[in-house]
């Protein structure tokens, strides 16, 4: 007797590789998006701080245009790093 | 100048001897004057009118008048007039009863005439002395001597009113009358009172509305002992048609309202409950049969009266609400959630019909009918869960063939429904689970009008609502795409993939998925899934992918001793089925240890393998539900007349577990929807007192659900601990918000 797979149809989900829940500035979960956007994909990723803290993208580069040059949540000089 | 005084002596002196000289002058030629009217008024009363001479009339009044005798002349006339009528009165006393409306016309006539002629040639005597001394016209005069002496004469008064009371009973049991004759009294009658109504209230209307009630109160008892509601209403219709032609045939026009009260008090508020409630004809029979001439002539009458439209609507909604309480409640049709649901949209549908033709789109009725619909819909805590499997159904095949505009119309009629569910919530996250079913597994017939109803709810609660849901919808169509580009990028592959792999990747968080559920697959799929997984990754940065194994299906070939046959499996299935490449037996225990396919899914699944149907699996012992002890082994006896077998799963019915985690997850949303909700409102307010602010939380969100006062409570409390609140040092029911 013998099985052989002819066809797979399968579904697969996708979330953010990040610890953190949600981000620091808007609260809203990671898996869920920033208030700007409407569904989550790659124009707002998470990123990462040399602090090691997490943000929407959006939300984070907001707040660096308000001329505010310090991670929100720790006050230390806000640089971004790069996760790959 | 000493003269002066003494001639103005002699000048006093002679005007009052001319004076005299003239009075007893006047008093022969004034004497002569009135023998010659009165002479002429009684010509004028024996209808001899043409051999009088009315500028020699006139002329002579004009006299009696100048040299200030206008009050002899008027006191004249009225005891003139006064002997006329009583010699009147007394042939109309005299009149048997057929003739006496008769005679009575005749004599007004008469009277009227002979009144405009006495009225011209006094018209002298109307333009100065009834003007100066106030006293009424000549022919007011006339009119008012006709009233006191005919009309109120002891024999007449009482005598009239009864006659033509007569007549209008004659009329009413159907017997024809003199309606011209009674039309001329009415009219006299109003005419007597000059300017006002009170002869024709006092000698007639007021007796005459008496009577109305009294005839209508004993007929209306016999009617309504002996009729059926229609039969009764139609009644009641022709005898007021018939009330509303006699004021406009006979009568005058300011009895037509106090007509119509007294008539509808009798025939309708007497008896309004009585109809409504009457058995097998009353109101609940005619909505029960969709008797819409017969509801609308309710309506019609009952709107006559004070609170019958009330009575109406009460009546309607505590049947509608019985009869939807027996639907949401059955359960018989609870079960079969189609019928459940068709039943509510065909109550609806016939509350809907009867609206607009028998109640004339009445808001007031609407808004009851609404309220019904929404106190049974939610008697039903499952309610929102089967309007979501109700579309599930109709978007899966129940639209096949049908219209564009007809599916339009039954999406607007579903929407309805769901208008009335108090828990949109709830709803939403069975909808989320049901059309992520229909769009992994293919099964919705229409693209257009899965897209047509997001649009509806969209505009029925929000972009938020429905969000999640457009979604889904993009996923389906990004995964499109990236199937496109995996097959290009499978080309490039040195080993390429033993069998064709389609994946819908999720976004986590728009879709009912579950991280707990995954399983251990087979070496020769793990290599197809790592392929796709560097492929999809090298695309998007930073992500990480889930296999849902609880979804997706398979086609397998499998070669039976017979003959060779390709299944359709769950993807469970499947990575049950291959074990069986390797061994020939395995038990339950070594099946879920292998897989580590969760216990509940591995048994629904090889229930759905061992089936009588399609028995690919054969089970060593008898027992029809899988146990932990059972072992497996391929049925080399298969046999099927169809190359392709597709394998049924069981359906997966919500276990009671099931049932309460979705509840909590509800639950769960609903705290911080709430709470969100009240730091909303504070910190625009920034200080409200406590009923205020639940009033205003329950307000915000009772587009999506109705929240218990106490759960408001608890968040209040909870936020306040986290001090994004504070009560009011002076007063602990207000709150302060804390910036």
């Amino acid at each position: 007797m013998k099985v052989t797979i002819r066809k797979w149809q399968t579904v697969s989900s996708w979330h953010w590789d990040v610890s953190e829940e949600c981000c620091g500035i808007c609260r809203m979960q990671f898996d869920a998006c920033c208030v700007d956007c409407k569904m989550p994909g790659d124009d707002c990723p998470p990123v990462w701080g040399a602090c090691k803290h997490a943000f929407h993208m959006h939300c984070i580069l907001k707040w660096l245009n308000s001329n505010q040059q310090q991670c929100p949540m720790c006050r230390s000089n806000w640089e971004f790093v790069t996760t790959d | 100048m000493s003269t002066k005084p003494q001639q103005k002596i002699n000048l006093t002196h002679l005007k009052n001897y001319n004076a005299s000289y003239q009075q007893a002058d006047n008093t022969i030629l004034i004497n002569t004057a009135w023998k010659l009217l009165e002479d002429a008024i009684k010509t004028i009363h024996s209808k001899n009118a043409s051999s009088l001479s009315f500028e020699e009339l006139y002329r002579n009044a004009y006299n009696v008048v100048l040299h200030k005798h206008g009050e002899f002349l008027y006191n004249n006339l009225k005891k003139l007039l006064d002997t006329h009528l009583k010699n009147i009165a007394q042939g109309v006393e005299a009149a048997n009863d057929e003739v006496f409306l008769k005679e009575l016309n005749r004599c007004w006539n008469d009277h009227k005439t002979s009144m405009m002629m006495i009225r011209d040639i006094l018209m002298y005597m109307d333009r100065t002395y009834v003007d100066q001394s106030k006293v009424a016209p000549v022919y007011d005069l006339g009119l008012n001597l006709f009233r006191d002496n005919v009309i109120h004469h002891k024999q007449i008064k009482d005598r009239l009113t009864n006659i033509l009371l007569e007549m209008i009973k004659k009329e009413r049991s159907g017997e024809m009358i003199n309606r011209l004759l009674i039309k001329n009294i009415t009219q006299m009658l109003i005419e007597l009172g000059i300017n006002s109504k009170i002869v024709y209230e006092e000698s007639f209307e007021n007796q005459f509305l008496a009577t109305t009630a009294k005839y209508y109160q004993l007929e209306s008892q016999q009617l309504i002992s002996t009729c059926s509601c229609p039969d009764y209403m139609k009644k009641v219709e022709t005898c007021l048609k018939d009330e509303l032609e006699r004021v406009s045939l006979y009568l005058d026009g300011s009895t037509e309202s106090k007509l119509k009260e007294v008539s509808e008090k009798q025939l309708i508020s007497n008896h309004m409950k009585t109809l409504v409630k009457m058995e097998n004809s009353g109101l609940i029979s005619m909505l029960t049969d969709d008797k819409i001439e017969d509801l609308k002539r309710m309506y019609i009458l009952f709107t006559r009266v004070p609170d019958g439209l009330n009575l109406m609507k009460d009546v309607i909604s505590k049947h509608v609400r019985e009869i939807g309480r027996e639907i949401v409640m059955d359960e018989e049709k609870t079960k079969e959630q189609g019928t459940y649901f068709q039943s509510l949209l065909d109550l609806k549908d016939k509350y809907d019909n009867l609206h607009i033709n028998a109640f004339f789109n009445d808001k007031q009725f609407q808004h009851t009918l609404h309220q019904s619909f929404e106190y049974f819909i939610n008697l039903n805590p499952k309610s929102p869960e089967f309007i979501s499997l109700f579309i599930d159904e109709k978007l899966k095949k129940g639209l096949k063939g049908v219209g564009e505009e007809e599916v339009d119309i039954l999406l607007d009629k579903i929407l309805m429904l769901f208008r009335f569910i108090q828990e949109k919530d709830v709803f939403e996250k069975y909808y989320k689970q049901h059309l992520a079913k229909r769009l992994l597994l293919g099964r919705s017939v229409s693209d257009d009008a899965e897209r047509n109803m997001i649009a509806k709810l969209k505009t029925e609660c929000g972009y938020q609502f429905t969000s999640k849901l457009e979604g889904m919808f993009t996923d389906m169509r990004l995964s499109v795409d990236t199937m496109n580009g995996f097959k290009q990028y499978t080309q490039t592959l040195q080993s390429p993939l033993t069998f064709e792999l389609s994946v819908h990747v999720l976004t986590t968080g728009f879709w009912p998925t579950q991280n707990t559920a995954h399983c251990i697959l087979p070496r020769e799929i793990l290599h197809c899934c790592e392929a796709f997984k560097s492929f999809y990754l090298s695309q998007h940065n930073g992500r990480l992918v889930v296999w849902q194994t609880n979804m997706g299906t398979a086609e397998i070939k499998a070669s039976f001793p017979s003959k060779t046959h390709e299944l359709q499996v769950s993807t469970y299935q499947m990575v049950i089925l291959l074990l069986f490449n390797d061994t020939q037996k395995i038990g339950f225990k070594e099946i879920a240890e292998t897989t580590g396919i969760p216990i509940p899914d591995l048994k629904r699944n090889l229930m759905a393998l061992t089936s009588a149907k399609n028995k690919i699996l054969e089970k060593e012992s008898e027992s029809k539900t899988i146990e932990e002890s059972d072992v497996f082994a391929f049925n080399t006896k298969f046999k099927s007349k169809l190359y392709k077998v597709k394998i049924m799963s069981v359906i997966q019915k919500e276990t009671p577990v099931e049932v309460s985690e979705t509840r909590h997850k509800v639950d769960e949303d609903r705290k911080h929807q709430i709470e969100a909700s009240i730091v909303r409102i504070m910190k625009a307010r920034k200080t409200m007192d406590h009923s205020n602010l639940i009033s205003e939380v329950i307000k915000q969100l009772s587009s999506r659900f109705v929240p218990n006062p106490i759960i408001v409570k608890k968040r209040i409390e909870s936020l306040i601990e986290r001090e994004y609140l504070e009560r009011s040092k002076q007063d602990r029911k207000i709150y302060n918000y804390m910036a």
